[in-house]
């Protein structure tokens, strides 16, 4: 078998090129303006998804707590969550937009060091906030029960809740969340670095992204 | 813009077939990722300034796209083989003559063969088929202009030995 008998069968595909293109001719524009729907488009469609939903069961959660004494602790904590991850969703867009994509393999390595540095922060993020976020909402949940605000705040009563809530809920959130942030993002990061590990195979390129 | 986009895409629409063919072995997942290619560079258009060949920067959005396109999941009705969908195409209307015939059959053996490489693979046969030079295929993917030369001889080997598994010399 030639190299030139491939390279002729090679050429004779464009006929089915063409006949391909000509069925759907009228329709490129419409196809082209379609929501996208690979590893990052679906990252991000992922982070715009939980964004939205954070926010409606933070609006939620206030109207039903609105009577609650720390209705204030809520409503700062929501705050300035959402102003944070308001600022390094920014922050990451920016990143994004700069990443060069003058070849393949370059822009491949900006998207995988760019989603695996977010991918880590959040992580450590959720493991601190939501833990606070369960005993909020454990405590704010026990007022709402009928519970005495005043019963809790002594300190034994606060410090036996918080610790016990801090160490099963540490715990679970550890695991859901291990196992929420693969599902979300971690499976298409693992397949970025696949394809950067094939692009650069056999060490004959240095790679900067670990 | 748009009518300059639709010029570009009619006049490369081969580069955009190819490429989706050789990384989508199901009509489906080939219909995907040929629109998914389209999105991808109706919105890189806007950036491409003119610094590089508009056949390169079509070459770069698209090889991109491929490597990082995965297959929609769950989906339900069974997938028809795009070989299998190509040759029902072909198989309409006026019977071919056995010559177009037999070509239609290396032709899809080929791509066949092309499906069953590592996706980094596809992407540098491709450009190599497509009369590429070693020094734009490794501008194009980001690579040293020799790995290109060290793989295209393995990956031809390789691709060479599944077409004949496949009883390609007997067409």
């Amino acid at each position: 078998m030639e190299e030139f008998d491939l390279n002729a069968i090679w050429k004779n595909s464009d006929k089915e090129a063409s006949d391909y293109y000509d069925q759907l001719e009228g329709e490129v524009m419409r196809m082209a303006r379609q929501r996208s729907s690979n590893i990052i488009q679906r990252m991000k469609q992922n982070a715009l998804i939980e964004l939205i939903a954070g926010i409606a069961l933070w609006i939620g959660l206030f109207f039903f707590f609105a009577e609650n004494p720390l209705i204030g602790y809520l409503l700062g904590g929501g705050i300035l969550l959402y102003l944070g991850t308001g600022y390094s969703v920014y922050r990451m867009l920016k990143k994004f937009r700069s990443i060069n994509t003058k070849n393949v393999k370059e822009s491949v390595a900006g998207y995988l060091q760019l989603f695996r540095k977010s991918y880590q922060r959040t992580k450590i993020l959720l493991y601190i906030v939501m833990p606070i976020g369960y005993t909020l909402g454990f405590m704010m949940g026990f007022i709402e029960a009928g519970g005495d605000w005043s019963d809790m705040v002594q300190p034994w009563t606060l410090l036996i809740i918080l610790g016990v809530s801090a160490v099963v809920l540490g715990v679970i959130v550890w695991f859901v969340t291990r196992k929420y942030m693969h599902w979300m993002y971690g499976q298409y990061i693992e397949e970025l670095q696949e394809v950067h590990d094939n692009l650069s195979a056999e060490g004959l390129e240095n790679s900067s992204v670990q | 813009m748009e009518e300059t986009f639709k010029h570009i895409i009619a006049e490369h629409n081969g580069i955009l077939y190819k490429i989706a063919r050789s990384y989508a072995s199901e009509k489906v997942d080939f219909d995907d990722l040929y629109q998914e290619m389209l999105i991808q560079l109706w919105n890189s258009f806007a950036r491409f300034q003119g610094k590089a060949k508009i056949s390169t920067w079509i070459y770069r959005v698209a090889l991109n796209t491929a490597l990082t396109f995965t297959k929609k999941k769950k989906r339900k009705p069974p997938t028809t083989q795009v070989t299998a969908w190509m040759m029902e195409k072909a198989d309409d209307g006026v019977a071919q003559l056995d010559l177009e015939r037999k070509q239609q059959q290396k032709i899809d053996l080929l791509y066949q063969s092309i499906n069953e490489l590592p996706k980094d693979e596809r992407a540098l046969i491709l450009l190599h088929l497509e009369g590429k030079s070693y020094e734009e295929s490794a501008d194009i993917i980001g690579i040293t202009t020799n790995y290109v030369g060290v793989k295209i001889m393995r990956i031809k080997k390789r691709l060479y030995k599944l077409l004949s598994e496949k009883g390609y010399g007997r067409i």
